[in-house]
């Protein structure tokens, strides 16, 4: 096994494909869609920015603000600001005085923690009216729901990305992706869980991530009783669809966000008890059921859902929008920020920001007709010689690599 | 500075995110929320079990502490039931109580960062190392010259005198450098400094007196990493062969009328000659990547296959420059624990 020079290398444009489709690139419209919205916090911080960033600990870190400090009443905070920082036409951002005052008396940890959000990113109108940030990539071509090109940003103030460019196809199906990355066409395209363990074994280049994604039954409308919701809850055996569909990749879980991000996922329980359900939901209405059967891992959970709520006596009919099978993005490393995307994608208020995270959690569980109930990691196939996956300005491609 | 911001009370964030330092702040902590649900007549029964990567010998000390911080006198007591489950998350360990009264359980959390781990002992080793300077900003090379050190990082030169045993920063020029893996080179010949980044060579006086004037061109690709001409990490000649570590991961040898003559696999992209111990030999960072600890070994060039002569010297994060300097090497490395640049000297122990 050769081992690579440790130096990075310079040059290439890597060529990504994904199933997601992004209308805009505009870091304040947020997505509805949960797959576009897990692919827009992907992408965005490749071109947009914040005062402030989420470490790797989920902990904000200055990013364009280098430290921060209260005034005597603690009614407003002054965010230094990073020099040397341009957007991505030249103009440059500091703003006069080097500072920005927020009137906010709110905990800093909760003013840290917004400024990190996607919507707060730093952003400007080019002349030409094109979207201008600040990162490490610029925008240089947009077709919307279609591609996207990104080039490096020369003056970035954090150096210049060791990528030329980054093509990015949305709508791809895996079936296409899959095929572009065996002919040569893709560097970076997405798996199912299932062909990730295959692909692993086989010795092929993938990165995966923790647990990223909530496949949760979403009641979409008030039409089942809660007392059914709650029958379909402990009929359903996730320990099954972890174990024989999932192979064991990712976790059982009741809860919205994973362990990794809560630490006290295990509070929400997961059990399945089928006597409960049965008494729960004696003499229930049929209930309507959707979930993407052209997804190949989601296709059987829906099936193996069908007939455990069956053994329950509660009858799941294909169609309709009584109920869905959904895959719930965790956009965040910090718990408020992916509590706040579950919210807009289920549709429901803002977490109450004065509770803590697992009071804010355990409130939309409890009010809104969710039922998690495995979370996921995320998967991407590589072509050999690409480095630092999904670490963007950190990318690089081996000689071999460059198309 | 900024205006209408009072003195003392300049912050930066980590000291304002919530949460205990320690396991014992974190247990008293807990042990404080516990105890302001219980009723004046309740007694906590705590239990606690560890499924987090938190050793058992810290994990066991729990219980007994929690016990004894909510052990109170009552007249006719109400146990209730307190599960404490040690668990972790992106930013440490948390300490989950469930107070278990009635339908639905109260919960109670703090969280906690580990202690730093201690640092393995180093292995014996036949190349020694001497940390001479130490700082935030990445240091691409430096030179010691009597009592003077000239320092090239990514903001410029600084010239430091020796003053009763430390150095203070007498002179600097300035040359900002913006790029990733930024490399450089200091070259004093006399009272000439010369300075080569990328796409750039800079010359001045080595005491930093005169303004330093730069011009396009010298021997880094201008916005790369690499040498120029040739495009590669590192070179270095050896018996009438080259040695190149090129950009496709791999260190190639070249004769006298370069035409290929092998590989080596296994060193990383940055290597140098150092002479003693009875020859010329190649010292050598490891394959890791950036975000991982490196090390150095030295090796032989015999038939053309490099054949370890020492065993590694290890350091505390990633190699991010080594050049050659006398008959020894500098070595600068980013420590992945403290995030500073530190310059090491490197020499040879022939015991």
């Amino acid at each position: 096994m050769l081992e690579a020079a440790r130096r990075p290398r310079y040059g290439g444009e890597l060529r990504v494909e994904m199933r997601a489709s992004l209308r805009t690139p505009d870091p304040t419209e947020i997505p509805e869609d949960p797959s576009a919205l897990a692919a827009q916090r992907l992408w965005l911080p490749a071109v947009f920015e914040t005062l402030v960033r989420l470490d790797d600990h989920g902990q904000p870190q200055p990013w364009l603000a280098t430290m921060w400090a209260h005034d005597t009443a603690r009614k407003s905070w002054t965010f230094t600001t990073r020099k040397d920082v341009r957007f991505h036409d030249g103009t440059p951002w500091p703003p006069a005085g080097g500072s920005i005052v927020f009137p906010d008396d709110r905990p800093i940890e909760q003013i840290l923690r917004e400024l990190a959000g996607a919507r707060n990113a730093i952003t400007m109108r080019g002349a030409d009216g094109t979207l201008l940030g600040t990162g490490p990539y610029r925008i240089a071509k947009w077709d919307a729901a279609k591609a996207a090109m990104l080039a490096a940003h020369d003056s970035y103030w954090g150096g210049r990305p060791f990528l030329d460019s980054i093509s990015i196809q949305m709508s791809r199906s895996l079936a296409e992706q899959s095929n572009d990355l065996q002919i040569g066409k893709a560097d970076v395209t997405e798996i199912t869980l299932r062909d990730l363990r295959a692909a692993k074994q086989k010795g092929t280049l993938t990165s995966e991530t923790p647990p990223m994604e909530t496949l949760a039954l979403v009641f979409e409308n008030g039409r089942v009783p809660p007392n059914v919701r709650q029958a379909l809850a402990l009929a359903i055996d996730r320990a099954a669809i972890h174990n024989v569909l999932l192979q064991r990749q990712g976790e059982v879980s009741g809860a919205l966000l994973p362990r990794w991000l809560s630490g006290y996922a295990f509070l929400f329980p997961a059990e399945r008890d089928v006597n409960k359900a049965k008494q729960l939901a004696q003499q229930a209405a049929p209930v309507s059921f959707v979930y993407d059967r052209d997804d190949p891992m989601i296709r059987p959970i829906g099936e193996r859902i069908a007939v455990n709520a069956g053994e329950a006596g509660i009858i799941l009919r294909p169609g309709g929008n009584d109920v869905r099978l959904m895959r719930l993005p965790i956009t965040s490393g910090d718990p408020w920020l992916a509590l706040q995307d579950l919210a807009r994608v289920l549709k429901l208020g803002p977490p109450a920001t004065t509770a803590s995270p697992y009071e804010a959690e355990k409130s939309m569980l409890d009010g809104s007709g969710v039922i998690p109930l495995v979370q996921l990691p995320r998967g991407w196939l590589l072509r050999s010689g690409v480095h630092n996956w999904p670490r963007f300005e950190e990318i690089w491609l081996d000689a071999g690599a460059v198309p | 500075m900024i205006p209408a911001v009072s003195r003392g009370i300049l912050l930066l964030f980590f000291c304002l995110l919530a949460g205990a330092e320690t396991l014992d702040d974190a247990v008293a902590a807990l042990a404080k929320k516990i105890a302001a649900r219980l009723g004046p007549a309740e007694v906590a029964r705590v239990t606690a079990r560890n499924s987090s990567s938190l050793a058992a010998a810290d994990a066991a000390k729990i219980q007994p502490v929690l016990n004894r911080a909510l052990q109170r006198r009552v007249r006719e007591p109400k146990p209730v039931d307190v599960a404490v489950t040690i668990s972790e998350n992106l930013r440490g360990y948390i300490l989950v109580a469930e107070i278990k009264r009635g339908n639905e359980p109260a919960v109670e959390m703090v969280e906690f960062r580990p202690a730093p781990a201690i640092e393995a002992p180093r292995p014996a080793v036949s190349i020694e190392s001497k940390i001479v300077w130490e700082q935030d900003t990445p240091v691409l090379d430096l030179a010691v010259i009597g009592d003077q050190m000239l320092v090239l990082d990514t903001f410029g030169v600084s010239l430091y005198s020796r003053n009763a045993g430390k150095w203070e920063r007498a002179a600097a020029a300035p040359i900002p450098t913006n790029l990733r893996d930024p490399r450089g080179r200091l070259e004093v010949a006399g009272d000439t400094l010369t300075v080569h980044l990328p796409g750039l060579t800079c010359r001045g006086s080595a005491k930093l007196a005169t303004s330093v004037r730069c011009e396009d061109g010298g021997q880094f690709t201008a916005y790369r990493n690499t040498l120029a001409p040739g495009e590669a990490f590192s070179i270095v000649d050896v018996g009438g062969d080259t040695l190149l570590a090129e950009l496709d991961g791999r260190v190639h040898i070249y004769n006298a009328a370069r035409a290929p003559q092998g590989v080596v696999d296994g060193w990383g992209s940055d290597f140098v000659p150092l002479t003693g111990c009875g020859g010329r030999h190649i010292l050598a960072t490891g394959g890791g990547d950036q975000h991982s600890a490196d090390f150095v070994t030295l090796y032989d060039l015999v038939n053309r296959a490099a054949v370890r002569v020492s065993d590694p010297l290890e350091f505390a994060g990633p190699v991010t420059a080594l050049w050659p300097v006398g008959e020894g090497a500098l070595a600068v490395v980013r420590n992945l624990s403290t995030g500073k640049y530190a310059a090491y000297n490197l020499a040879l122990n022939c015991r």
